[in-house]
């Protein structure tokens, strides 16, 4: 074991001693962040909250509809009762 | 190294979060000498190391409003760099690296490290360590490339003290048993 660690403690002291390449990602990351995460959350909202609105106007209109072709009965029931006493 | 955070970081860190890109770029700017050098350990290949560092910017970036500000801001960067090289590790399909690593190793333990490079050291040393798991594999590599010592590693990983101690301990073992069973001594 010793003689392992002698390889590994001069190969590393070795090894740290290496330059590393040079990068610049500044730009790539900002550009993919401008895509990703830069972008205001507002027009999203605006966008998700007229489509939900507009999911329950929809809702509310199409349910009725909905009882009547799952029950086409419940109509004839509901004058027959307006019209009893 | 001061162990506060400086007022232009705060000052960058604050505009970034109000979706201030050029702030951003500058944190990127000043720090990505240190992460280059970190992920360097993580690949050999300039193109992954790129990607790798982007990913690194990227991931501090969307987890910035977890950052607290009670300590540098390349520590913390330095732990998601951490996380992200991990997992960079564990998504490679390793079989065929590990086979390229060992022949890569032989020839490089041939010659004493005494008359090694520092890239041919840093290449004979990532490819003994390519073949370990990503556990063994990190600590090996914070502990030996980076210089860290346990409470830097278990700062890095979110792995407590005693497991890195094991699992340092443990890699070493497996490491020897590796080039041992290679056929790898040095004379």
């Amino acid at each position: 074991m010793s003689d392992l660690l002698k390889v590994l403690e001069d190969l590393s002291a070795r090894a740290r001693r290496e330059e590393p390449p040079r990068v610049d990602v500044s730009s790539r990351v900002v550009l993919r962040l401008s895509r990703e995460a830069l972008t205001p959350a507002w027009p999203m909202i605006l966008f998700a909250s007229s489509t939900a609105v507009a999911a329950a106007v929809v809702l509310i209109i199409s349910l009725p509809l909905i009882e009547i072709l799952t029950d086409p009965l419940s109509a004839f029931f509901l004058m027959a009762t307006n019209v009893l006493p | 190294m001061a162990e506060t955070i400086s007022e232009m970081d705060q000052r960058d860190i604050a505009a970034s979060l109000n979706a201030d890109g050029e702030a951003y770029a500058r944190l990127v700017q000043h720090y990505q000498d240190q992460v280059v050098a970190q992920m360097w350990r993580f690949t050999r290949d300039t193109v992954v190391l790129e990607e790798l560092v982007q990913d690194v910017f990227v991931e501090a970036y969307l987890s910035l409003k977890g950052f607290r500000g009670h300590a540098p801001f390349l520590h913390w960067l330095r732990r998601v760099a951490t996380r992200v090289g991990y997992r960079h590790w564990k998504s490679q399909v390793r079989k065929r690296d590990r086979e390229e690593a060992l022949t890569e190793t032989r020839l490089k333990l041939a010659t004493a490290p005494a008359d090694l490079s520092p890239f041919e050291a840093a290449e004979a040393l990532y490819g003994m360590f390519a073949k370990l798991p990503p556990p063994d594999r990190m600590v090996l590599t914070l502990f030996y490339f980076e210089e860290c010592d346990i409470n830097e590693i278990a700062s890095r990983t979110g792995w407590n003290g005693t497991l890195v101690k094991v699992r340092l301990h443990r890699a070493r073992k497996k490491l020897k048993a590796l080039l041992n069973e290679a056929g790898i001594r040095r004379e």
